[in-house]
């Protein structure tokens, strides 16, 4: 159990979500939507590109309404969709955590964003007007008149770092910041970043979180590219005897971490404590065997049955594990934030979800909804075919 | 306290490959700016950029075929892998990191620009209506690797980590601009308080391609002084008129001091303090109060220890347009109060252009040089000092000069600014 005068304690005091299963931005209606089995997972079709073979994948449940958080309508202009699902997160886990003024000025901010989502549709008509004869691109026509006919905001929708810009020009943080791109390790990275300055007394709160546009044509061309994109969603099912492949996402979470003491003098509500944060690449189970006392490892971004294997292999005897994969999709970037969240929604309820369509005879594997002990540590990892993975380690919080 | 040296240094600039070379272009104040020669950019309204000129290919050869073939079609990973390896060479010899940290105390924590997107590959398939899924797919897997269309931004990252050895951390930040310093930083506090041994930091950029060019020209921000090639980068100049790309890397080797020392590394500087905020104003445009920028420097002052005014030379993010040179020079003045009329500053980006995402870093490895040589480097072009930017902004020459302690700016687009403060070594 969290000791709430250790000033070198780090909780989670707000979440907001977006994409998964619950169309609302809460944890409380993603997690419902989850224990009641709906996924976000289904046959997956991207705007305005044709031909594209049958995937599985996991786009948000509609286009996020930016406009009323905006102080100025036409910061609108600038955002790609990756950076307005970032935007509409950030603004619930703020509000969640009801971190406003000189309180909210100071935070940190660190973010994880995936793979830029190139928008094919802004540079359509100026690549177009730069093919030559021969249907080749021509760098003369793109100069003297392909460039015109971009869109002129088209490079602040494609700036990696327009989240973290945005983010911070909306909601007014001036904290210390970074944007790390673009897997799911990064979004550890982002959190131990932000757990490590609460801890050493440097920072006292940190907004973090990840967004990824996982459903736009790049990024579903390149796990094909790699084999990893699931062609129905009955084979995006961790665990499942017909695991293979990922359902790429629209996503974003974020969370305000802060230490025992800032959320005490505010009168924050904890939801859990961060008790560790890691990310490295020793071996791409590393984390299930790093458990230790873990009473439930909540596991992501297993690609395969045979990836399924090795993560229950590296697993402890006595360690239980469950995905939500199989519900949420491939989150890229946006994963651990997720996971951190529902993670600290089951220590909270006490009940541990399973992961759906879940057939392996494996007795550590959580079938059914399950009890949980709220003392006892959970611990979220992710991992990824390269053998990049992250870990957050979480815990309960007394009343 | 845990202390942090710098004990390699690789650099790949648009005046020099390799630390010794990058060196000898500052003490000779060349110009690393001119004509674009990496495409056809006759046109284009800016036609002039730093571009790298002499990499060898084998400094940046890779054995897996994939990888390779991505690596020959991207400068900025080419770049950050061969200023990578310069870095570990400098601080282990031929030796292996391994040997003296173990792996999962090592990390990697780079800047790095955009990922490339290769316009050639898509003409085919974009049609009126829309794209041609089928076809790009179908191109795509018919490309013999990754190397297609879109190169990630990480792999350099990923191949140094290799390389290294490494198994903590691989941190890839994209805060443009701001984004090398802000890697250093974040090395220097993960290390400073005990997460990790040692950091492979710095960046790596290219934005020197006609997506990259044609971009920041639709934003206006770049210069148009084409018929002024290596003059046309004039950070503080009166007829300023925008930044001009440069492209290239600088990775460092950082390790915390008493480690360092035991295993006799030779420290080549300290990284001392680090300030990190944001203006929160506008995607375009620097604070008109400049306290986040100013609000950076005092940070990185005050996590070094130093009192106000503390340094002995500033090197400044010193764009070159019109706004950020004045707003810069009044948050100096903010930051070092009364002393900031007596202490040099000068840009670097006036030899070798805005490196994006590798800025922070290649300017850091100025900074080294000053520390090392007693030479502040010059704002080459600065023939005729705009009077808003009335600090003592070291103009054409280099100068001789004792530095201790430097402090090295780096603001980015969208608001991020970012500040690290470096010394000599200490005994």
């Amino acid at each position: 159990m969290a000791a709430s005068d250790d000033t070198n304690t780090v909780l989670i005091t707000g979440v907001g979500l977006h994409g998964g299963p619950a169309a609302a931005s809460g944890l409380e209606p993603a997690f419902e939507a989850l224990a009641r089995g709906e996924s976000a997972v289904a046959p997956a079709r991207l705007e305005g590109v044709e031909g594209l073979p049958p995937f599985a994948g996991a786009p948000a449940p509609r286009p996020p309404d930016v406009r009323p958080l905006l102080p100025d309508r036409k910061i609108a202009k600038y955002m790609s969709p990756t950076t307005k699902m970032a935007v509409v997160a950030a603004g619930a886990a703020l509000a969640d955590a009801e971190l406003e003024g000189t309180d909210r000025e100071a935070a940190a901010l660190y973010v994880a964003t995936g793979l830029i989502a190139f928008d094919l549709g802004a540079v359509r008509r100026a690549i177009q007007a730069a093919r030559s004869d021969a249907g080749e691109l021509d760098l003369r026509l793109l100069g003297e008149r392909g460039l015109r006919l971009c869109h002129p905001l088209m490079p602040f929708k494609m700036l990696l770092n327009m989240p973290l810009g945005l983010i911070s020009i909306i909601f007014g943080l001036r904290g210390p910041n970074a944007i790390y791109y673009p897997g799911a390790d990064q979004g550890a990275v982002c959190m131990e970043a932000a757990w490590r300055g609460i801890r050493s007394g440097r920072l006292e709160r940190a907004l973090v979180g990840g967004t990824t546009n996982g459903l736009s044509l790049l990024p579903v061309a390149t796990l094909r590219r790699a084999g990893r994109l699931a062609a129905v969603p009955a084979v995006a099912k961790p665990f499942s005897p017909t695991h293979a492949g990922y359902a790429p996402a629209d996503a974003a979470a974020f969370l305000v971490l802060e230490s025992a003491c800032s959320a005490r003098a505010r009168g924050a509500r904890p939801i859990a404590e961060i008790t560790d944060v890691r990310s490295g690449r020793r071996g791409p189970f590393e984390p299930c065997s790093m458990v230790g006392s873990a009473q439930l490892v909540l596991l992501s971004g297993t690609l395969d049955r045979a990836a399924d294997a090795a993560a229950l292999a590296a697993l402890p005897e006595q360690g239980r594990v469950t995905s939500l994969d199989a519900q949420l999709g491939h989150q890229g970037a946006a994963t651990l934030f997720w996971s951190a969240a529902l993670g600290a929604a089951m220590i909270e309820r006490q009940r541990a979800l399973p992961a759906q369509g879940c057939a392996a005879p494996d007795p550590r594997l959580v079938t059914e909804p399950s009890a949980l002990e709220l003392d006892r540590p959970l611990c979220c990892a992710t991992v990824s075919p390269d053998g990049s993975a992250g870990m957050v380690t979480l815990q309960g919080v007394s009343s | 306290m845990r202390r942090v040296a710098i004990t390699g240094v690789g650099v790949v600039s648009p005046i020099g490959c390799g630390v010794e070379a990058f060196f000898d272009g500052l003490r000779q104040a060349r110009a690393g700016v001119g004509p674009i020669q990496s495409f056809d950019a006759s046109a284009f309204p800016t036609r002039i950029a730093g571009e790298v000129r002499d990499l060898p290919a084998a400094a940046a050869s890779w054995p897996e075929p994939d990888l390779a073939a991505a690596l020959a079609r991207d400068p900025k990973s080419r770049y950050g892998l061969a200023a990578g390896r310069e870095a570990l060479r400098g601080a282990f010899g031929d030796d292996r990191p391994v040997r003296h940290h173990p792996a999962e105390r090592m990390g990697v924590m780079l800047a790095a620009g955009l990922e490339v997107f290769h316009l050639q590959d898509i003409v085919a398939h974009a049609g009126g209506d829309g794209v041609d899924g089928a076809g790009l797919l179908a191109s795509l897997e018919a490309a013999p690797s990754m190397s297609r269309l879109q190169i990630p931004a990480d792999l350099a990252a990923r191949c140094l980590r290799q390389e290294a050895g490494a198994a903590g951390p691989l941190a890839v930040n994209v805060s443009a601009c701001a984004a090398a310093t802000q890697s250093l930083g974040e090395a220097m506090w993960a290390i400073r308080e005990g997460a990790l041994d040692l950091v492979i930091s710095g960046g790596y950029d290219s934005m020197v391609n006609p997506l990259g060019v044609g971009g920041f020209s639709m934003l206006e921000a770049l210069s148009t002084a084409n018929d002024l090639g290596g003059g046309a980068s004039r950070p503080f100049h009166r007829h300023r008129d925008g930044f001009v790309l440069g492209e290239g890397a600088a990775v460092f080797v950082l390790e915390e001091r008493e480690l360092a020392r035991r295993r006799g590394a030779t420290i080549v500087a300290e990284l001392l303090g680090y300030g990190s905020t944001m203006d929160a104003y506008r995607v375009t445009d620097p604070a008109p109060d400049h306290a986040g920028a100013a609000a950076a420097m005092i940070a990185a002052l005050q996590d070094a220890g130093l009192p106000q005014g503390h340094v002995d030379y500033v090197n400044a993010h010193g764009t070159g347009t019109v706004k950020n040179d004045q707003a810069e020079i009044a948050a100096i003045r903010c930051a070092l109060g009364a002393s900031a009329e007596r202490i040099p500053v000068s840009s670097t980006k006036s030899q070798i252009g805005h490196l994006i995402g590798a800025a922070g870093a290649v300017e850091l490895a100025a900074v080294i040089f000053a520390l090392q040589q007693g030479i502040v480097p010059a704002t080459i072009n600065l023939t005729d000092p705009d009077p808003a930017c009335d600090l003592d902004c070291v103009a054409l020459t280099p100068r001789p000069a004792e530095v201790r302690t430097a402090l090295s700016n780096s603001f980015g687009f969208g608001g991020q600014n970012a500040a690290i403060v470096v010394g000599a070594p200490q005994c």
